[in-house]
């Protein structure tokens, strides 16, 4: 198979270099810049599949860097960034950035990140496009509601029969938020008993199925003093 | 120099100014008093021909003489009056001889005459030094001068003022009005230059030294006339200067009273009008001096009024009024409210005392008493009217004092208050003003360094957070590293958990600098505490249970709904139970408990600490651990992170220690649901 090309853009450039070894390392080609104006001549002149991209650089901020490939190029773009604030993340994917990673960050996450974002680009625009009747979709997931399967980037998850129940009840009602003892009733058929913490063990198992970073959940979240959702992306 | 050189200019132009209106105001009061355009027409202009006249007998001076003396003549030879016999006393007496006459019929043809051949009655030859003759035949005059005949009336008719001929026989001249003279006759000589009579009275040599006089008299109104108009040109270029020196008049006349100036004035009309009726004399100079400084005071007066702002104001009570208010201004507030009322009283009796022993001594009339009365009475009234408007003032003052403070209490910093300078509260006004100003400077101060500690927090973060990301990122790729000797990947073991550790204290320090300068961001929702609780145990259910601790949950089963951001609130629970997990004497028991009180909804944890506490220590405080050998994990902002991100949401948190004892209090308002489920 080709190997999938990603070009990483950082003024700092042994994380480039780490992050290009990474990433070779799982059998990716990696392209570096090292300011926003080579980042949008890289991205222009070469076969890439994939952007990596700081947000404060020289010459060319990181953003302005996207908008500008966003107006020639469809690829996924991951931004990197030391700016953590909530306000920060919504500029970015606003900018048209599908992902946006916190630095510092973990290495495997980010692989993990890349590898989710390059699978619905490259694999899944076909699947999507044959969606089921039966399927609900958001984000990374799609849940078969016929055949109870979850997929995450095309694979599916292994789930025990209790996660399923959860993972059913959550993704048929997307961004709802259920309160521990509803998800007890409804899935234990039973009178709530210590809901709470079993709804969380499973919760935490479900998480590191699903979630690339466990820690800090995308899908499955705790609404803190209410309950749990699968948010909607 | 420049400054001698503007007040000289200044004086000047004033002068040139008041001269100016000094030779006006002389010359509309010589053109109305003397009646000389009213009257006479060409009356000035005769004057002038007349002083320029090189020949005394063109003057119509000597004209007038020579006719009145003809006249006098025949009103003698018509009636023999003692009156008339007088004319030829008079015509006699001159030793000079200027006039040679000679009157009488042809029968009697000397009848009358000083000197002159009565025979040669118009004949004889003119004797030496001699050159005009005026000879009347019984019905006309005629005139020889040098030997020619002079034009008198070339046609006969009589017109008044015109060369001044006043003379018999001709029409209209109406004055002549004797009758019998037809056989008279009378001739008339005089000299070509008339000489001054040794002894008695010569009318005609009279005539030269009024033309002198004339002269005089023309050349000086002439000099006063160009002086006046040069002046006032010199008035025009220079008016700027007159102004500053009206202005610097103003000012001296403005320090006088009022009551002075009105005294001056009275004075003065007294003295105009003295002078006026009593010394209606030929004393010039005292006369106009008197108009000079007439005119002058009317002009300070006039000047006064026009610059002064405060004419009428600038009188005597007033300036006792001011003087009693420096004495009062120096005392405080409440002194000066009460003295100024003692000084009303006191002012109000002593003006009952003077009225009433002012009576009590003069009483020429009852009426006189009355109206003094009357008057005393009215200043008393007026004396508490200014009391009472004073008292209002300050009333009203007070009201937006008040309203002042409030303003500034509900942060208004802008608004000041202006209250009049000779305001009883403009001091406190003005104080108040500063410390609004004060408030405003420490409020905008505090702001600009929190703003500037924000951006120092962010940049130092992402600067620590770069070369972080390097690191994590190198100790990764080590790790996936094939081959290495155990120790090494010991050591690598060690790295990446001590870089993930500096990641997370990175990570908090930014947060709690964030959330204790109030700029974090909050999404505060309604929630329920028992189960945000509950959430956070079941959450690290996993480090509870490996702990070997016994937690004793204690958390009411119905909902206990508060406000707050419930991530910030998780992390607070999160760090409070990570706390008791980390410090926690083995084996002992953990107390979480949900109680309500008050309105108030207060979570606690509390702990049995392994190591001894310092109860002086404020665990809230950043970087302050229990152990001061460090040696266990955390950033040690863990308290910190808490107390901050509780206060964020608006509750409060409280650490309390009791020897080994550690309990944390969080505190929120519960929120009333209006509606229940």
């Amino acid at each position: 198979m080709k190997k999938k090309h990603i070009l990483i853009v950082d003024d700092d450039r042994e994380i480039v270099r780490a992050i290009a070894i990474l990433l070779e390392k799982e059998g990716y080609s990696a392209l570096c810049a090292y300011d926003g104006l080579e980042a949008v001549d890289a991205a222009m002149n070469n076969d890439v599949q994939l952007i990596l991209i700081d947000v404060m650089m020289p010459k060319l901020n990181g953003l302005s860097a996207v908008m500008k490939i966003r107006e020639k190029r469809n690829i996924p773009i991951i931004v990197l960034s030391a700016k953590s604030e909530d306000t920060d993340k919504i500029l970015g994917l606003g900018m048209g950035a599908d992902d946006y990673v916190t630095k510092p960050f973990n290495p495997m996450e980010l692989v993990a990140r890349v590898r989710s974002q390059l699978r619905r680009y490259l694999s899944l625009g076909d699947i999507n496009a044959n969606t089921h009747a039966n399927e609900i979709l958001d984000g990374r997931l799609a849940y078969n509601t016929e055949e109870r399967v979850l997929r995450a980037d095309g694979d599916p998850v292994r789930l025990t029969a209790t996660e399923t129940k959860i993972v059913d009840l959550l993704m048929r009602n997307l961004g709802r938020i259920f309160p521990a003892e509803e998800i007890y009733r409804r899935v234990w058929n039973e009178p709530a008993y210590c809901a709470e913490n079993t709804v969380m063990v499973h919760i935490r198992r479900i998480r590191e199925k699903i979630e690339l970073n466990p820690k800090e959940p995308e899908y499955l979240k705790v609404v803190w003093g209410i309950g749990y959702k699968i948010e909607k992306v | 120099m420049a400054t001698k050189l503007k007040k000289f200019k200044e004086i000047f132009s004033w002068l040139c100014f008041f001269i100016s209106m000094l030779m006006i105001a002389g010359i509309l009061i010589i053109v109305l008093f003397s009646g000389l355009i009213v009257n006479r027409g060409n009356y000035l202009l005769r004057e002038v021909n007349d002083a320029f006249e090189p020949d005394y007998q063109n003057t119509s001076m000597f004209r007038q003489t020579m006719s009145g003396q003809l006249g006098n003549i025949l009103a003698a030879l018509t009636s023999e009056t003692e009156e008339n016999t007088y004319i030829w006393e008079q015509l006699d007496q001159d030793s000079g001889k200027n006039i040679l006459y000679s009157a009488g019929t042809p029968k009697e043809p000397a009848e009358h005459s000083n000197g002159y051949a009565a025979l040669d009655l118009n004949t004889a030859p003119l004797p030496k030094g001699y050159n005009f003759k005026m000879y009347f035949d019984g019905k006309k005059v005629t005139v020889t001068k040098d030997g020619k005949t002079v034009d008198i009336y070339g046609d006969g008719v009589y017109r008044p003022g015109k060369s001044m001929w006043y003379v018999p026989g001709y029409s209209s001249n109406t004055g002549f009005s004797y009758s019998g003279t037809d056989e008279m006759r009378v001739t008339l000589l005089a000299r070509t230059e008339p000489v001054t009579p040794v002894k008695g009275y010569s009318s005609l040599t009279y005539i030269p030294e009024a033309q002198r006089n004339l002269k005089t008299a023309l050349y000086a109104g002439g000099f006063f006339l160009v002086l006046g108009v040069i002046a006032f040109a010199a008035y025009l270029l220079l008016r700027r200067d007159k102004k500053d020196a009206d202005l610097a008049l103003a000012r001296l006349s403005g320090w006088f009273w009022l009551e002075f100036k009105a005294l001056c004035t009275v004075a003065l009309i007294c003295l105009d009008f003295t002078l006026m009726t009593h010394l209606w004399s030929n004393d010039w100079f005292l006369w106009g001096l008197c108009a000079v400084i007439s005119l002058f005071c009317n002009y300070v007066v006039v000047n006064d009024m026009r610059y002064n702002r405060s004419f009428y104001r600038h009188n005597i009570f007033n300036s006792a009024l001011k003087s009693y208010r420096r004495f009062e201004f120096a005392k405080p507030f409440q002194q000066q409210m009460v003295q100024r009322f003692r000084a009303l009283l006191a002012a109000e009796i002593l003006l009952l005392l003077f009225g009433l022993t002012v009576t009590a001594i003069v009483h020429p009339s009852a009426l006189f008493v009355l109206i003094f009365l009357l008057l005393v009475l009215a200043g008393m009234i007026y004396l508490i009217y200014r009391y009472m408007r004073r008292f209002q003032n300050t009333v009203y003052d007070m009201g937006l004092l008040i309203n002042q403070i409030s303003l500034v209490k509900s942060g208004d910093l802008m608004t000041t208050l202006e209250l009049p300078a000779d305001a009883d509260l403009q001091s406190a006004s003005h104080e108040l003003n500063e410390i609004q100003s004060g408030i405003g400077r420490a409020v905008e101060e505090r702001l600009k360094s929190e703003h500037m500690k924000i951006e120092l927090i962010t940049n130092v973060s992402h600067d620590l957070k770069t070369p972080l990301t390097a690191i994590i990122s190198y100790i990764d790729l080590l790790k996936q590293e094939e081959n290495l000797p155990d120790h090494v990947k010991d050591y690598i073991e060690i790295l990446d958990q001590k870089s993930d550790r500096l990641k997370n204290m990175v990570q908090d320090i930014f947060e709690v600098s964030k959330a204790t300068s109030g700029n974090i961001e909050l999404n505060l929702e309604i929630l329920d505490f028992g189960k945000l609780i509950l959430q956070t145990m079941a959450d690290m259910n996993e480090q509870v249970e490996a702990s070997g601790l016994v937690f004793k949950v204690n958390i009411p089963d119905s909902p206990v709904m508060i406000r707050a951001d419930g991530k910030l609130l998780y992390r607070v629970f999160q760090n409070l139970i990570g706390n008791a997990l980390q410090y926690s004497l083995d084996g002992s028991r953990v107390f979480v408990e949900l109680r309500q009180k008050d309105g108030k909804a207060a979570a606690s944890v509390k702990n049995i600490s392994r190591f001894e506490l310092d109860s002086e220590a404020d665990m809230t405080e950043r970087f302050v651990r229990g152990d001061s050998s460090r040696t266990t994990s955390g950033s040690g902002l863990g308290l910190s992170i808490a107390k901050s991100f509780t206060e964020a949401c608006g509750g409060s948190f409280q650490i309390s220690i009791d020897a080994d004892l550690f309990a944390a209090d969080v505190a929120f308002d519960i929120f009333e649901v209006k509606t229940s489920e």
